[in-house]
């Protein structure tokens, strides 16, 4: 009886389950669709829509200019220059934040003993504040008082005090010292919690294998750890895209936009200058540029990541 | 040359050491020998071939290869090659990548890395998987892909850690062969951690058994099988448990009988010393040393009352498991095949089979000689 | 408020007596606040707030109150932001065609929207006030560029100028009079120098940080006092058209912070990413002599470091005149208010002198010049330090650019022309012809 009505069940359900199973799913995701809707894709759209205006200080009226406020951020020489300190920031940053954040999730992994408050205190920049990092940093740097202009000429590393933040070579390495300070912790913790889940048994394997260190985590450690890498460096990636208070707060930008980076451009087009269509016509530039990156890294890097 | 000894190893686990995972514990291998070790979970044999490899270091004692001491030396220099009870298979690479790396790691050259992976894979029969990541594997595959990568080089020292535990019954069988051919061809010091007896009695020289981290017998097969030397060996050894009763030793004359607690004569052995008076002892026969028939026949052996609970079949034999009037529950071998519960039947032991326990210890106690009882001298007892 | 109308407008006369030749009038009518309690309908009022003031929040919280306690019937919404986040509020809104009906903008803010036209006529009379309650400065803020009629698009609610701040006993270390204020920019930069070689310490203390409205406001005091200028905003009537800013007065000023930075090296290093507070902290610390602040700014050194032997006196001058910016803040009504009545009940009440006073906490000064001897006053000369300083200095204030484009100008343009030289980017002449060219393009857009 029970087998008769099972395979009448199947039968059934052979036929009805394809249209059911399609719809439900999309039943299920409609509520987070909608939300996401009015949060994202509506702020977006409209940013869009903006960068055709002009909205021109002398006037509360928006006058529809077509492509003219692309052309003027194209024409801008200094939009050139942020974004390359931009892509040297993002990609600078988030390499160091990565060998940093290994260094430091590999010690603490390995340590037998304090495990836990060595941790703890390798977490306190992720754990501080951007504007108090930043203005720590400031002080920091700062050429006769600053605590590395110190150090360094007590030790006769350098004749005289560098003034880093006032440098036109400096400025930006400068910041990203500080960001790269600020935001290893969260690399270290992402891979932290990925060595943990690495075999014990895969380590041991390899050495008696007689592979050494080295081997071990180029061709153990680091596959094992290749997906958590790949969206840990995603997001990064994207957080130090979109960085904004450290350069705000210690250089505003200076010297010359030589530190300045896109958030900090677009923020002063739109609430400095008060004009919000090329600050959109920016902004879309901009995630026009991301989603390009986007698709490439998914496309490249996570592949690889399913492969493995 | 590979002779390895060890010297009151021993291994706590736990803040504080409260997790004994092997009590120190001696053992002597030598050059060339296969030894399996036996025990039930938990029993610390795992623990045992890690320290062996240096992958954990030992809380106390010592390890020794060839004379040298080696409890300090890094894995890699021991150039002991291992089966992980869990494979550990490197999940990036492939089954060709597995088996490779130990020789790749010891610059073995390309074309010879890739003749010794294409003969292993052969042999193990994974010759259309070699391109395969692990996790496209069944376990079985998995587990043979583990074995090769041990046995790939010829290091001094093989140590596995329940190789086969996976496999069919056929397979299983195959790469014991395969195990035994290998060690014949180039007899490398082997330590061999199974559950499966058969497979331990077929490849071994010797079997250690172990019990709560303890070693507690070491010894030929036949020797761990006929003349354990613990109740604990005499219980976990065997496919079929060995009957284990408790009995009273009741002296008469110049051997010693033993009774069960319903006062019934079970066997009369003579022993190497004298018993203290009604001492207890734990009486040990196999199921394959008793026999049983509808009523007792009259051939100088006491004959135990019992009433049949049940028949179990194992294999192609079945075993009668028949209860003693306020005493244990018997196992014997049914050689007739005609006994049915609730029937009343008669059970002997054979007396030259039995081993006798000390009750405290477990400690097997010398039975010497073992005399038949004459008929009808049988004491009474209420 | 506790003082009862009666003792209010007693204590505002004899102060008014003890003044005596004062310029002003019309005090009457603004002194002679009386709420009108009986006032329905709604008004909607934004401000922003004073911190980190705190005498001028608390008078703040004060005022709004007791302003709606005085009107039971009337439906009163205050919003009060941050300063920062006031100018984009109110622009979004007024693009979008809303924003409160009262709102009080700085001065560099309220061109922008005059501009636009969304600002509602002004006519004092109406409150009781003429234009010689406030200074001339602050009327030509609330008015179009070149506008003939005059006609006022806001009224001033604060003015301000910044001074000059030394440590004296630094000046004393450098062998410098301690009560001497360096009477020219030139002897400024002497001063500064003298000081560093001397004390090790910086001189003087130099904003030069891009993006950030303390760096212009402190540059072109000195580029009027060369007598350079953006626009034409030094001549009367100010057209606002020419633009002015390549003029040999710019690069006079531009010389000066070069020699301070570049040539005597007397300022600190940190110059190039230094907002006020940076140096400000700096000048606490002892390690910078001289800074161009305002009142507050010295209020609050006083208060955090009592040690430091403070001093002030007059911007220095240059060859062509004195000048400060003319610093403050506007209120104004959105054009198509139809609730006039509560509007004007709203501002009498604001520029009522004791109100008027108090409101303008510790970084400002009362716009309604009546005001400045009210009894409120007194309770505020206790509390300030230099008011004397930087009511004299009023008189020199010069506006920022009253232009659209304002903002643009003051922060970016000007800090860039500043950093190009100081970075030796560019010669002086060459960075303020950049700027010009700069200032011309936005003003062509
Ligand atoms: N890292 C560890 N920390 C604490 N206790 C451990 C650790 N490793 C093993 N043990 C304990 O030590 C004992 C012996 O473990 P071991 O792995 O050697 O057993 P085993 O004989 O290999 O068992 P099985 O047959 O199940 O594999 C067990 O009680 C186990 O719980
Ligand atoms: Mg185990």
């Amino acid at each position: 009886m029970g087998a008769v009505r099972t395979a009448a069940y199947d039968g059934i359900h052979a036929r009805r389950a394809p249209l059911l199973s399609r719809v439900v799913p999309y039943v299920f995701v409609c509520p987070a669709l909608a939300l996401l809707l009015v949060v994202t894709a509506y702020p977006f759209a409209y940013s869009v829509y903006l960068s055709f205006f002009r909205t021109p200080s002398e006037s509360m009226r928006w006058t529809f200019t077509g492509l003219a406020n692309y052309r003027a951020v194209f024409a801008d020489p200094v939009f050139y220059r942020v974004v390359n300190n931009t892509v040297v920031w993002t990609a600078a940053s988030t390499l160091a934040d990565l060998v940093l954040g290994m260094i430091a999730a590999l010690a603490v992994n390995n340590l037998r003993v304090c495990r836990g408050p060595v941790r703890a205190a390798l977490l306190l920049p992720y754990v501080v504040g951007y504007v108090v990092a930043s203005y720590a940093w400031l002080w920091l740097y700062q050429g006769d008082y600053g605590l590395i202009d110190g150090t360094l000429t007590a030790w006769h590393v350098i004749a005289a005090p560098i003034p880093f933040l006032s440098s036109l070579a400096l400025a930006l390495p400068a910041l990203i010292l500080t960001n790269v300070w600020k935001t290893f912790p969260f690399a270290m913790l992402m891979l932290l919690a990925g060595l943990q889940t690495v075999p014990e048994q895969l380590v041991m394997a390899a050495r008696l294998d007689r592979a050494s260190s080295w081997r071990t985590f180029w061709e153990i450690t680091v596959p094992a750890l290749w997906p958590v890498l790949v969206v840990t460096a995603m997001l990064l990636a994207l957080q130090n895209f979109h960085s904004f208070t450290i350069p705000w707060i210690m250089t505003g930008g200076g010297p010359l936009h030589r530190s300045e980076i896109i958030a900090n451009y677009i923020y002063n087009q739109a609430f400095t200058q008060l004009d919000f269509g090329l600050a959109a016509a920016t902004s879309c530039i901009i995630s026009a540029l991301l989603l390009a990156f986007a698709v490439v890294y998914v496309r490249v890097l996570g592949r690889g990541a399913s492969a493995r | 040359m590979a002779e390895l000894r060890l010297e009151g190893v021993g291994k706590r686990y736990g803040g504080r050491g409260e997790v004994v995972a092997l009590e120190p514990v001696d053992l002597a291998v030598r050059d060339g020998e296969f030894i399996t070790i036996l025990g039930p979970s938990g029993c610390g044999k795992t623990t045992m071939l890690h320290v062996i490899a240096g992958l954990v270091p030992p809380s106390t004692g010592s390890v020794w290869l060839d004379g040298t001491d080696i409890t300090d030396l890094d894995p890699r220099d021991r150039d002991m090659a291992m089966v992980f009870q869990n494979y550990a298979l490197y999940p990036a690479k492939t089954v060709r990548g597995n088996l490779e790396f130990p020789l790749r790691m010891r610059g073995v050259p390309r074309r010879e890395r890739a003749r010794r992976v294409e003969e292993m894979a052969h042999v193990l029969g994974l010759t259309p998987l070699l391109d395969r990541l692990p996790r496209q594997l069944s376990g079985g595959q998995q587990q043979r892909v583990a074995l090769g990568r041990a046995l790939i080089r010829r290091p001094r020292v093989f140590l596995m850690d329940e190789p086969l535990s996976n496999l069919d019954a056929k397979l299983r069988a195959q790469m014991r062969g395969e195990i035994k051919r290998l060690h014949r061809q180039f007899p490398i010091t082997t330590i061999y951690v199974t559950h499966d007896q058969a497979e331990a009695m077929a490849l071994s020289d010797r079997v250690a058994v172990m019990n709560r981290g303890v070693l507690v017998q070491v010894g030929p097969p036949a020797e761990i099988y006929h003349r354990p030397s613990h109740v604990f060996v005499a219980g976990f050894v065997g496919a079929v448990p060995m009957n284990l009763a408790r009995v009273r030793l009741h002296r008469v004359e110049d051997a010693v009988e033993c009774l069960f607690p319903g006062g019934q004569r079970a066997v009369r052995v003579r022993l190497d010393g004298t018993p203290p008076a009604d001492a207890a002892a734990v009486l040990g026969v196999r199921p394959q040393h008793a026999r049983w028939a509808a009523r007792p026949s009259d051939d100088g052996v006491p004959w135990i009352p019992a009433v049949v609970e049940d028949i179990d079949i194992v294999g192609e034999e079945s075993y009668v498991l028949a209860r003693v009037e306020h005493g244990p529950l018997l196992s014997v071998l049914d050689r007739a095949g005609t006994a049915a519960p609730g029937q009343s039947i008669a059970i002997a032991f054979e007396p030259a089979a039995v081993h006798l326990f000390d009750e405290a210890t477990g400690h097997a106690v010398p039975v010497e000689r073992v005399t038949a009882a004459r008929r009808g001298d049988s004491p009474a007892y209420p | 408020m506790t003082m009862t109308r009666r003792a209010f407008v007693e204590a505002a006369g004899a102060a008014l007596a003890a003044v005596g030749t004062m310029p002003v009038r019309g005090w009457a009518a603004a002194g002679d606040y009386a709420p009108r309690r009986d006032l329905t309908g709604e008004l909607t009022v934004w401000d922003w707030s004073a911190a980190p003031d705190t005498y001028g929040v608390a008078q703040q919280q004060a005022f709004y109150h007791w302003f709606p306690e005085q009107h039971p019937k009337l439906r009163f919404r205050m919003t009060m932001y941050g300063y920062t986040d006031m100018l984009p509020k109110l622009e979004v809104s007024y693009r979008g065609g809303g924003g409160p009906d009262v709102a009080r903008t700085a001065i560099a803010w309220s061109s922008r929207f005059i501009a636009a036209d969304v600002f509602q006529p002004i006519d004092l009379a109406r409150l009781g006030l003429s234009a010689k309650n406030f200074w001339p400065q602050a009327l030509q803020t609330v008015q179009k560029p070149g506008d003939p009629s005059g006609t006022l698009y806001g009224i001033p609610s604060n003015n301000e100028a910044m001074m000059l701040v030394w440590n004296k006993a630094l000046f004393r270390a450098a062998g410098l009079d301690p009560a001497k204020t360096p009477d020219t920019w030139d002897d400024l930069a002497s001063y500064s120098k003298r000081i560093h070689d001397k004390t090790g310490q910086a001189g003087f203390g130099l904003v030069a940080k891009l993006n950030n409205g303390n760096t212009p406001f402190r540059f072109a005091p000195v580029m009027w006092a060369y007598g350079g200028s953006i626009f034409d905003e030094l001549a009367t009537p100010t057209t606002w058209k020419k633009v002015g800013i390549d003029g040999p007065g710019t690069v006079a000023a531009l010389d000066l912070y070069n020699r301070l930075f570049n040539v005597d090296k007397s300022v600190e290093p940190s110059a190039l990413n230094d907002a006020q507070a940076d140096v400000a902290t700096l000048f606490l610390g002892g390690k910078v002599a001289m800074m161009i602040a305002h009142p507050s700014d010295a209020a609050q050194a006083h208060s955090l470091n009592p040690s430091i032997e403070l001093a002030a006196g007059l911007l220095p001058r240059g060859p062509a005149r004195r000048a400060v910016v003319f610093g403050g803040s506007n209120i104004h009504v959105r054009k198509g208010a139809s609730n006039m009545d509560q509007v004007d009940e709203f501002l009498r009440a604001y520029e009522s002198p004791n109100w008027n006073a108090r409101l303008a906490g510790l970084g400002s000064n009362p716009a309604n010049r009546v005001a400045e001897h009210a009894p409120a006053q007194k309770e505020r000369d206790k509390l300030l330090l230099f008011n004397d300083v930087t009511f004299e200095m009023i008189q020199y204030g010069v506006n920022v650019p009253l232009v659209a484009q304002g903002a643009h100008i003051w922060n970016e343009t000007i800090p860039t022309m500043i950093q190009k030289v100081l970075l030796k980017q560019t010669s002086p002449q060459q960075a303020a012809a950049e700027a010009a060219a700069d200032v011309r393009q936005v003003m062509r857009a």
